[in-house]
């Protein structure tokens, strides 16, 4: 079940196409969902709930970036975000200081890297992959 | 109005301007930052923040005053934006700022009289979940590295950890690519010697 | 390769190189036919690959979240200094911009509209965006 009071911040901020729903409209939307799928959604609204301030307004910004983006490219990151989560728990580290030094990089700098014979060698074709993906997305 | 030699110096000058410009995006960034433009600043910023607070973190190994040097570094950058110019990549300017900082902050904090008391400088990060035989290890790579020589220890986390190529560390830390390279290969003999029970 | 790189520092860099993974294909496949009649060679490359295994286990840490906002506080704070020691030296950053900076954001409040009615496609749609939200956050803290 959602609690009642779980982030109503969260709530507020989702731009669904019913937009403009009180917070309290958008959790009966979530109690149609399956149980299983509640519970997930409940755990994820816990976390997003321990936000500062700061972190949740950089979050809304890169939110709205997100929701610009065409919908293949949304589903791409959101594949490529699974993926990351898959690896390995030792491949996880070397591929998000990857991901963090390409996202620190100009995008003719990073095209480069991705080219490159270091790159290459460093990460195998899924991890390439998923930094391909990941890369320029979130500034 | 210029000579043809004179419009061709000119032009040449410029080309070779345009040039750099051309191939460093964060050059270009920094001119407009010069221009009065503080959202490039930011975007420098944030751009970079990591990479030097993470190098200054490795050559201090103090967190706290990891990101206080790292502040200094980047007001520092901000104050000489009006006589600005871009005779190097930015990152190896940005560096070289950085690394003249974390030497002289060594230096007069005297870290390496006490390298064998790495309790007190030693992160401590709120992770309930420390394993013991990794925790070993990380301690020994930290104190393998503080314990080398300044210059090689910069050399070394500018060229592990940042992989920047020969030609920059060495226009960063002031010497030649062969210097530079001999510098790299008796840092990493020290270490591979340090660290062989650990690999 | 007819010289054993590490007969010279200056070549000895090839072999770190190598074992960082930075040399093309056709200059790995020399360096690594040749490793194979050099114990020398190979003794380095198998040590210089154990360490740099090791030096992976130091990884990166996030940057305070508010590192930005204490950076622009410092910036206006030397600006406002310079400027009472009589420098003349016009702040770059509007007041009204750093403002914005530290102030902190209030979520969005929807309009209250009659609600309409409840359905699976919106439960769905709600669902994702918080999927959305919950990666996203989690990529933000992986970049800091």
């Amino acid at each position: 079940m959602i609690r009642r009071w779980l982030g109503v911040w969260v709530l507020a901020a989702l731009p669904l196409a019913a937009a403009h729903q009180p917070p309290a409209e958008r959790e009966k939307d979530l109690r149609q969902l399956p149980p299983e799928r509640q519970k997930k959604a409940q755990e994820r609204l816990d976390r997003l709930q321990k936000m500062s301030p700061q972190e949740r307004q950089r979050l809304e910004k890169r939110y709205e970036e997100f929701q610009r983006l065409p919908p293949e490219e949304k589903q791409r990151v959101r594949a490529a975000f699974h993926r990351f989560e898959a690896l390995p728990d030792d491949r996880r580290p070397k591929v998000r200081a990857e991901w963090q030094r390409l996202q620190a990089m100009a995008p003719a700098e990073r095209d480069k890297r991705l080219a490159s014979p270091a790159f290459q060698n460093k990460f195998n074709p899924n991890e390439r992959q998923i930094l391909r993906d990941l890369a320029g997305t979130l500034h | 109005m210029a000579s043809e030699p004179q419009r061709s110096l000119n032009n040449g000058v410029e080309e070779n301007m345009m040039g750099v410009l051309a191939l460093e995006p964060d050059a270009l960034l920094m001119t407009q930052v010069r221009a009065g433009d503080s959202a490039s600043f930011a975007t420098l910023l944030n751009r970079h923040r990591l990479a030097v607070t993470n190098f200054l973190n490795r050559m201090v190994q103090n967190r706290a005053v990891a990101e206080e040097l790292a502040q200094d570094v980047f007001l520092r950058v901000y104050r000489s934006r009006g006589t600005y110019e871009p005779t190097a990549r930015f990152k190896t300017w940005l560096f070289r700022i950085a690394s003249h900082r974390a030497l002289n902050w060594l230096r007069d904090e005297h870290v390496r009289q006490s390298s064998d008391d790495f309790s007190d400088i030693r992160d401590r990060r709120p992770n309930a979940e420390t394993r013991l035989l990794q925790e070993v290890r990380l301690e020994e790579v930290r104190r393998a590295i503080r314990r080398l020589p300044e210059k090689q220890r910069a050399a070394v986390l500018m060229h592990k950890y940042q992989e920047m190529e020969y030609a920059e560390i060495a226009e960063v830390l002031g010497c030649s690519e062969s210097a530079l390279k001999s510098l790299l290969f008796r840092a990493y003999e020290t270490l591979r010697e340090q660290l062989a029970q650990y690999a | 390769m007819r010289n054993c790189p590490l007969q010279h520092e200056d070549s000895a860099s090839l072999l770190l190189d190598h074992s960082a993974g930075h040399l093309d294909a056709d200059q790995s496949r020399a360096l690594n036919r040749h490793a194979e009649t050099c114990g020398r060679c190979r003794a380095f490359l198998d040590q210089q690959d154990r360490l740099w295994r090791v030096l992976d286990a130091w990884e990166t840490e996030p940057v305070s979240f508010d590192f930005q906002r204490r950076f622009w506080l410092r910036a206006e704070q030397a600006s406002a200094i310079r400027w009472w020691s009589g420098i003349s030296w016009k702040p770059a950053i509007p007041l009204a911009a750093l403002a914005l900076c530290l102030a902190i954001g209030l979520p969005r409040r929807p309009t209250p509209n009659p609600p309409p009615p409840v359905d699976m496609a919106a439960a769905e749609a709600a669902e994702q965006a918080i999927e959305d939200l919950d990666m996203l956050s989690q990529l933000q803290s992986q970049m800091k």
